[in-house]
């Protein structure tokens, strides 16, 4: 191990000094149009020379090549190609600005094809772009990052209208979700109906299932790397949009012209409206919504500095009968300092502030009591990127995070039933240095090396409890301020390499060990607010996840058709359940409630895509198996998780009929969740009480849906833009099942049933969006 | 804790505007016959009852065939008690007096297969009043009022009586625990089947102090009652049991207090 280790950092270093003579064309790519800078554009040397690069997600590139007379060719799906001329003698800079493909006075159009399907060195990433989303048709019509990415191979979701999702058979908090680069912990509204963000404040959203870059870890299974808008730097724009349940505005514009812009996007469901229907009075007097607010600027100082301010402020409110109160969100911020120190060494430094929290009220009349719980980030993290040579691109940084726990705290009135309680607030601190090294070996063999090491330290001040195998407690250590309770070391290593067996055409193979230190304790399968984060402790050890995957990718048709079969395999170690009956609220020693065990996860997924022409979409198939081995849970044997489906299919397709309108469609079939159910009956004290023999032994129904939606296009203008999206969820209004309850039958206490619930059928929608 | 939000309310208002529910045909399989066991001792005068019987499969008529012929005996108090069996599967005590502070043991043996149980039988509380609460859609609940005696982990289990007959308690919100509320003036509302309350009915809240493992018990199974009350319960799975050797249900020593209202 430590040989193999010696061996790998050696590589990344060596591979670093290769470079000759050489000079540099470095700068920065954007949309001509709003100035927008355009994550990963490609930048090609003309000619056989094999030397290209990608814009990082600040747009910036950096080439190196021997002096000589080039042509430099930018390309970047959904715009014109752009070249340039360049006569290699010394450093240059330049800034491309790409035109956005369809735009007027265009003679001869070279539209991109981009294989970076093909190219990219690590396997199981999607990237799907906002276009693709905006077409996809959903739930209330609201456009949704969440449940579009649930139709790509190997994400799956977590039901009906959820937004909870499993990748590779990880679990739901296995994600890392990131909103220009800051942690969102909750990432639904209205307990998984819509999703946090807002797709008009989107720029780019990646998907990596596993295989993620070493500058990103933290969770097991997933990475969705979302970035906002910078905002429209040349002309002011506000565009929007009011359906059926929500209503958003985004306004945009400059600071100041070609050097800074703004942009804020907000957000505000009225769901609730349809409750003032009901007769029921304990309805039409509850409340339910949600808004959100997305805001960012940005501001170039010079040629060699940029600062961005990002923000992010969600809250949902749930009022029941003026009884009961629920409000929760997440607010995130990010300021960001871009810092070119040569044409070479890019550098970004963030300061990252995220929090999630929730507040319960309840007003009963003897019984009131207010619950408050929050968890808080403060990140420092310094990422740099240095262009050695045009063969390697060495990332390395480091970030250090300071977590705050506050599992909650309880404050009743004196005639309350139930006594003030304030849980220990919990404290960690997170410190992660990674290198990593994109290596071009050959024309055709491109290897991605890399390396992250995480501490992650639990520190006092407060109470930490020692557990018998029993849950009882045996011990209590007392902790002073700042004093490390328990530290873990973990080095995690990623290798990803590329063999371009032809220019449409590749194969990848890649491992990677991912490390979680945060856990989310959850009763159900779906997401609550109330569900609860905890540390690794000296009780909780990191989750650890190690996953081989291997991939054929291969276009075809000048890149018009993209097809991919990737298969991975997966094993998890300390792996949270809790113990039966549980009790996960307002407990001092919660964790012992918990057991550990182990997961696996193996599958394969097939992937087709049509990406260019009037008809457009792709087909995902997953064929998968994911299983968990728990302590005292199905007498420690191997048994499916919930989130185990056989068998997953999608299809997407969006078909442009003409000038005015554009239909879509999407249908999914599933392999039902795995369930317990009971295997027999018995009586307890009259009540017929079911008997289970195993975990998770049953499925559910087989889950399918048809949606369709059409998007009508009005006149078109530079000052106006407007159109009419409708849209069908559920088409042919099958009852998916979205749980199922056994009971009594009460035409026939004789006999027992089982009762299915199924929540949307046939959800039609309509949504007015402009633009001006 | 019944007061914690969960996704069922949410669920709830969903279904209100556009869910459905329908009874389906599910193939779920056989198992081996379980023995059942239930079985209390409380306070008050004997004779006391303990009930075997057996498990069936799901989709049988619901008779749970008794099991006749156990040895079956209670020890505490310094008596040993052999239950003599009055009806097919129900077996008496005869001369056993529950105590308060008392331990309780069971000893059952069904064809040389022995079942054991221990339940210490908590002090007793005293239930102070019963008054109701309009909820939903007219329901109406009954409210148990008591003090929680300080510095002593107290379980309570609640048992409602419409006309001295039991009714449906299966709801989830029959035992409630002072783990919060250590000390307090309590106002436990009862969340049974509201369809049972009708004006002018004798309404009998029955309120027993269990132990700890009795409450264990029935806080799981009410957890499972229904298969699961769908999307955010736990996983169903069997209540741990405080019978040793393989057997459902429950062995309780319990003391109770009761009241009794007119429905207004």
């Amino acid at each position: 191990m430590k040989d193999a280790l010696l061996t790998i950092i050696t590589i990344l270093v060596a591979s670093g000094s290769f470079a000759q003579q050489k000079h540099t064309v470095s700068g920065t790519i954007k949309d001509q149009k709003t100035g927008e800078t355009l994550i990963g554009a490609s930048i090609q040397l003309s000619g056989n020379t094999g030397i290209g690069v990608l814009s990082n997600s600040y747009g910036f590139y950096s080439l190196s090549a021997p002096e000589n007379q080039y042509t430099l060719i930018v390309s970047f799906s959904g715009y014109e190609n752009d070249s340039l001329k360049i006569s290699l003698t010394k450093d240059i800079v330049h800034q491309f600005e790409l035109k956005p493909e369809g735009t007027e006075l265009s003679e001869v159009v070279v539209v991109a094809r981009r294989n970076d399907n093909i190219t990219r060195t690590l396997p199981g990433v999607q990237k799907i772009s906002i276009e693709e989303i905006k077409n996809v048709p959903v739930l209330f019509g609201e456009q949704d990052i969440l449940k579009t990415i649930q139709l790509l191979p190997g994400i799956k979701s977590g039901g009906d209208g959820s937004t909870g999702f499993f990748v590779r058979g990880g679990a739901a908090d296995q994600n890392l979700i990131l909103l220009d680069e800051a942690t969102v912990y909750n990432a639904s509204h209205l307990l998984g109906f819509f999703s946090t963000f807002n797709s008009d404040a989107i720029k780019d959203v990646t998907v990596y299932k596993g295989d993620m870059p070493a500058q990103y870890g933290g969770r097991l299974s997933s990475l969705l790397d979302v970035n906002m808008k910078d905002g429209n730097n040349k002309s002011f724009h506000v565009s929007g949009g009011v359906g059926l349940i929500a209503s958003r505005l985004n306004v945009e514009g400059p600071i100041v012209k070609n050097k800074g812009s703004f942009m804020v996007s907000a957000r505000r469901t009225y769901a609730d409206l349809f409750l003032k229907l009901s007769k029921d009075s304990s309805i039409n007097r509850s409340i339910l919504y949600f808004y959100d607010i997305n805001a960012k600027a940005n501001y170039q100082f010079g040629e060699r500095n940029k600062v961005y301010f990002s923000a992010y402020f969600g809250s949902d409110k749930l009022g029941f009968s003026n009884q009961f109160g629920i409000k929760w969100g997440n607010t995130t911020t990010t300021f960001r300092w871009n810092h070119i120190f040569s044409s070479k060494l890019f550098s970004n430094t963030s300061l990252i502030y995220s929090d999630y929290n929730y507040n319960i009220s309840i007003n009963q009349t003897t019984n009131k009591l207010s619950i408050v719980s929050k968890i808080k980030d403060l990140t420092l993290k310094e990422d740099l990127q240095y262009y050695a040579g045009n063969k390697n691109k060495i990332n390395f940084g480091f970030n250090l995070t300071k977590h705050t726990f506050t599992p909650g705290e309880f404050l009743t009135s004196q005639t309350s039933s139930y006594n003030s309680l304030i849980l220990q607030d919990k404290y960690a601190l997170d410190g992660i240095a990674y290198i990593s090294n994109e290596w071009s070996v050959s024309d055709k063999l491109r290897l991605n090396l890399g390396l992250r090491l995480s501490s992650f330290n639990i520190t006092g001040p407060g109470d930490f409890y020692s557990y018998n195998s029993s849950g009882q407690t045996t011990d209590t250590s007392v902790y002073s301020s700042g004093k490390i309770v328990k530290s873990y070391l973990n080095l995690q290593p990623r290798f990803a390499a590329t063999y371009q067996l032809d220019k449409l055409s590749s194969v990848k193979i890649s491992y990677s060990r991912n490390v979680q230190n945060l856990h989310l304790l959850t009763n159900s399968t779906g997401s609550n607010p109330t569900d609860l984060w905890i540390p690794s402790s000296n009780n909780v050890k990191p989750e650890i996840a190690d996953q081989f995957s291997t991939g054929y990718y291969r276009n075809t048709n000048n890149n018009k058709f993209e097809f991919s079969g990737e298969v991975y395999y997966k094993f998890l170690q300390n792996q949270i359940d809790y113990k039966n009956g549980a009790v996960l609220v307002a407990n001092e020693t919660v964790e012992s409630q918990l057991v550990y065990g182990t997961g696996r996860a193996y599958g394969l997924e097939i992937y087709a895509k049509k990406k260019h022409g009037t008809f457009t979409g792709w087909i995902s198939y997953t064929l998968s198996r994911t299983e968990r081995k728990i302590e005292g849970v199905n007498n420690y044997s191997w048994y499916p998780a919930t989130q185990d489906q056989t068998h997953s299919f999608a299809v997407v397709g969006v078909y442009k009929v003409s000038k005015k309108w554009t239909l879509s469609t999407d249908f999914v079939f599933n392999t039902g969740n795995a369930v317990s159910w009971p295997s027999g009956k018995y009586n307890i004290e009259g009540n017929t009480t079911f008997y289970y023999t195993e975990r998770n032994g049953y499925r559910m129904p087989a889950y399918h849906r048809l949606d369709i939606g059409a998007t009508l296009q009005g006149k078109k203008t530079e000052k106006f833009d407007g159109s009419w999206t409708f849209s069908i969820y559920n088409a042919y209004g099958r009852q998916n099942p979205y749980f199922i309850q056994f009971q009594n039958d009460p035409g026939d206490p004789q006999k027992t049933q089982a009762i299915q619930y199924s929540l949307f059928r046939w959800v039609p929608s309509i949504t007015y969006n402009f633009k001006f | 804790m019944h007061f914690i939000i969960n996704k069922n309310v949410i669920i709830f208002l969903l279904f209100s505007i556009s869910g459905c529910k329908k009874v389906i045909d599910i193939h779920l399989k056989n198992s081996e016959t379980q023995i059942v066991i239930t079985g209390e001792v409380d306070n008050r005068p004997g004779p006391y009852e303990l009930k075997i019987t057996k498990t069936i499969d799901f989709n049988s008529d619901n008779n749970f065939p008794p099991v006749s012929g156990a040895v079956v005996k209670i020890t505490g108090n310094g008596v040993t008690d052999s239950l003599i069996e009055t009806s097919p599967g129900v077996y008496s005590t005869s001369i056993l007096q529950g105590k308060a502070g008392k331990t309780y043991k069971m000893f059952v043996s069904i064809d040389g297969k022995e079942y054991t149980a221990t339940s210490q039988m908590p002090n007793p509380v005293h239930l102070d009043s019963i008054d109701f609460r309009s909820g939903r859609q007219d329901a109406l609940y009954a409210v148990a009022n008591f003090q929680d005696p300080e510095g002593v982990p107290n379980y309570y289990q609640f048992v409602e009586y419409t006309d001295g007959e039991k009714f449906r308690n299966g709801r989830g919100n029959s035992v409630f625990d002072d783990r919060l509320s250590d000390g307090r003036y309590i106002s436990r509302i009862l969340y049974n089947d509201s369809s049972d309350i009708k004006s002018g009915i004798i309404l009998t809240v029955q309120m027993n102090c269990i132990d700890k493992d009795v409450y264990n018990y029935l806080s799981e199974l009410s957890q499972v009652s229904g298969g699961g009350e769908g999307f955010s319960s736990p996983t169903p799975a069997n209540p741990t049991s405080n019978i040793t050797g393989g057997a459902l249900g429950y062995f309780s020593a319990h003391t109770t207090s009761s009241r009794s209202v007119v429905i207004p």
